[in-house]
């Protein structure tokens, strides 16, 4: 009974020429309001990702600029802790290099100093070192050589 | 139609017009006369020219020895400019170039040019006042036109920044480390030898204009940084003895060369003369040719006695002689029919083999090669890596010469000769290569002077490798026993008190020229060597022999090594590891 008077409803509703010009404008409105939604929210997601491109940009130049700045500091750095620099100063702040017959040994047990690796193993002696064949052969080898050669 | 159904419809159409409007705009201004403008005039990006600052160079311990300043190309953009007498007078007071040609360049600049680059690689110090009197003058001439005046302007002038190499050791280990030219590439020395890793050459980026493809910039690829075997402060004592004695005894060039014999490691190598690399384009004042550059590795010689250890080497490894086998020196020795003598033509008697040594007899040393004969003599001489280059990562290695049997212009007399380093032409390097199998194990290591590459994946350590082992480590260890013997006897110039040394002099005539070379080799401790000191000093005019000259320098150096090392005296050394 309710469902009959429902579609009954429905259909008068339906049926009315106001209401059915009504709805042909709301979905063109529906439509439109789609649309905008859809530009406002490629036109956000566009501004964030030029801001985004932009902090990079400014990131890149900075870290140029950073880079640029150490590598002028290490450079200076360098220079005031040259050996000559130095030397120079240590010379003027009165130090001396102490001479092998004052300078003192004092025994640390348990001490041992720092181990240098052993080199990789040697490559075989007999390989490379002999005297090539051209210069120890003679003749006659050079032929016999030559002739088992063409034997085989 | 009532009230409420026209507004209805007033709002439904404004809605729906805005709706359409917007995607409109969009597709215009993406498709439009505005964006085929803006592709016309090709401005979605341009190619930029970056440079990442060139891989630095360090010693063992972490100072820097090569590294990057900033420095700037200062151009006029000439369709900015509108001064330039201004121009032309400020840059050539300040910047060192010529006034008028400036002027005209200026003035009447080649048809198409829109950009005039005036000077570059100037330093930093220069281009702030030139940037803070471009910016004075541009305050003071807006107040000027103000008035109707027309103020001197730098307008046009630009700077492009960007790096260059720099050595802020100046003149230390020079020769070692080679230079940059202007076209950013290494020359000789570690730069040229490691010219890839270093990099630092400008690259061409591809930037676009637009934010929104900001994560499709190319970055420019990081280059890598080296870590040396040289210690700057050993390298700075060893190069003040080396000018040092180049002044106290006449020479006219010289070598001083340490090596850890465990591993090949040089710790310092000083060649003189040597330049400041910052002023490379002073190169040709102070160098004839590029051998003259490192002669540790590019210059070959006539080594002299030193030379002898090799051949005492050989004969004791081939069991052709024993370390007591005597030997009766007349003066003279006939290798077919040519004669040999000794350095002052004296006969010395019956000599044993460490005798021969100790008193570098010429004679004594034919007979040995003599007895081993041709093959052997020349088989271990190759073994010992001579005629050979020892693969030093340095660029401009000279491999040497060692003439052999077979050879046009090898002779029978150049057995006797050869035997006592006459010639044979071999490099420092190649000498402190070949003696390390005598200080070590038998085994030669490969010199080197790089410790390691540091790149964004990390450090890789160089690993030590020997290059041969041409003896045994009997032979090796009884020949160091003999050379320490002869050294406590004859060479006492040489000697660091309280250390057992072991070593050779060499004194060589220059063939068709006055003068001599004299060296001397030597290594210490005998019973656990740790380091190899090679000399070389060219033409000395205090004095002509190497017990006179080469051998007092290598105990200075000597003795800044032990201090390096912190090496006790053998007593003490010894006691402790009892």
């Amino acid at each position: 009974m309710l469902t009959r008077s429902f579609a009954r409803f429905q259909q008068a509703y339906r049926q009315a020429p106001w209401q059915h010009l009504r709805q042909w404008w709301g979905l063109f409105a529906l439509g439109g309001a789609v649309m905008v939604a859809l530009a406002v929210l490629h036109l956000a997601l566009v501004s964030r990702t030029a801001i985004v491109g932009r902090e990079m940009e400014n990131l890149r130049a900075e870290i140029a600029n950073l880079r640029s700045e150490n590598v002028r500091l290490e450079a200076q750095y360098a220079e005031i802790t040259a050996y000559e620099v130095m030397h120079a100063r240590a010379l003027a702040l009165g130090y001396r290099k102490v001479p092998p017959e004052q300078q003192i040994y004092v025994y640390v047990d348990g001490y041992s100093p720092p181990q240098t690796a052993p080199p990789a193993a040697a490559p075989p002696f007999a390989a490379s070192a002999g005297l090539p064949a051209e210069y120890t052969q003679s003749l006659v080898d050079w032929v016999l050589g030559y002739l088992q050669g063409v034997e085989r | 139609m009532n009230v409420s159904s026209r507004r209805l419809l007033l709002a439904t159409a404004l809605f729906g017009a805005v709706g359409l409007l917007v995607p409109l705009r969009i597709l215009y201004l993406q498709f439009g006369p505005q964006a085929e403008r803006i592709r016309a005039q090709e401005i979605e990006g341009q190619y930029v020219v970056v440079q990442p600052p060139r891989g630095e160079i360090y010693d063992r311990n972490g100072q820097l020895l090569a590294g990057n300043q900033t420095v700037y190309e200062v151009g006029v953009d000439l369709t900015q400019m509108d001064d330039p007498e201004t121009l032309a007078l400020t840059l050539s007071v300040l910047l060192e170039v010529d006034h008028d040609a400036l002027l005209s360049q200026l003035q009447n600049p080649p048809a198409g040019l829109r950009y005039l680059v005036v000077k570059d690689f100037v330093g930093a110090e220069v281009q702030q006042q030139l940037a803070a009197l471009q910016e004075e003058l541009a305050q003071q001439g807006a107040g000027a036109s103000a008035e109707g005046e027309t103020p001197p302007s730098l307008r046009g002038l630009s700077f492009r920044q960007h790096f260059f190499r720099v050595y802020p050791q100046h003149q230390l280990a020079a020769n070692v480390l080679g230079f940059v030219n202007y076209e950013y590439r290494g020359v000789l020395g570690v730069e040229e030898q490691y010219d890839v890793f270093l990099g630092g050459r400008p690259q061409r980026v591809w930037v676009p204009r637009s934010p929104l493809e900001a994560d499709q910039v190319e970055m420019p690829t990081e280059n890598a940084a080296l870590e040396l075997t040289l210690d700057a402060a050993l390298q700075g004592e060893v190069e003040d003895i080396l000018d040092a004695a180049l002044v106290r005894y006449g020479a006219q060039s010289g070598v001083i060369v340490v090596m850890d014999p465990r591993n090949g490691e040089i710790w310092a190598m000083a060649s003189a003369p040597r330049f400041d690399p910052n002023r490379f384009w002073e190169y040709d004042d102070y160098f004839a040719n590029a051998a003259e550059y490192n002669r540790a590795v590019s210059m070959v010689y006539e080594p002299g006695s030193v030379f002898k250890i090799l051949t005492m080497a050989a004969g004791l490894d081939a069991d052709v002689i024993q370390p007591d086998t005597t030997f009766l020196d007349t003066g003279i020795y006939y290798i077919g029919q040519y004669a040999v003598y000794n350095w002052n033509r004296a006969a010395w008697g019956e000599q044993t083999m460490t005798g021969c040594l100790a008193h570098s007899l010429n004679v004594c040393l034919a007979w040995v090669a003599d007895e081993m004969g041709v093959e052997t003599f020349y088989r271990y001489m190759r073994s010992f890596g001579l005629g050979r280059r020892t693969g030093i990562d340095l660029a401009n290695e000279a491999a040497g010469r060692l003439k052999l049997p077979g050879d046009s212009d090898w002779y029978p007399l150049e057995l006797g000769t050869n035997a006592f380093g006459q010639g044979v032409a071999v490099t420092p390097v190649q000498m402190l290569a070949a003696a390390s199998a005598v200080a070590t194990d038998g085994r030669m290591v490969a010199p080197h002077v790089v410790r390691a590459v540091i790149g964004d994946n990390g450090r890789y350590e160089v690993p030590a490798q020997t290059i041969g082992a041409p003896i045994s480590a009997e032979t090796a260890e009884t020949l160091s026993w003999m050379l320490s013997e002869a050294i406590s006897t004859e060479t006492s110039l040489a000697i660091v008190p309280g250390y057992r040394i072991a070593g050779k002099t060499g004194t060589a005539e220059i063939p068709g020229e006055e003068g001599t070379n004299t060296s001397f080799i030597g290594w210490g401790p005998v019973d656990d060597p740790q380091f190899m000191v090679y000399v070389w000093l060219e033409r000395p005019t205090a004095s002509i022999w190497a017990s006179e000259v080469a051998a007092p320098v290598f105990r200075d150096v000597a003795q800044v090594v032990i201090d390096f090392l912190n090496l006790p005296p053998d007593e003490i050394r010894l006691a402790t590891e009892r």
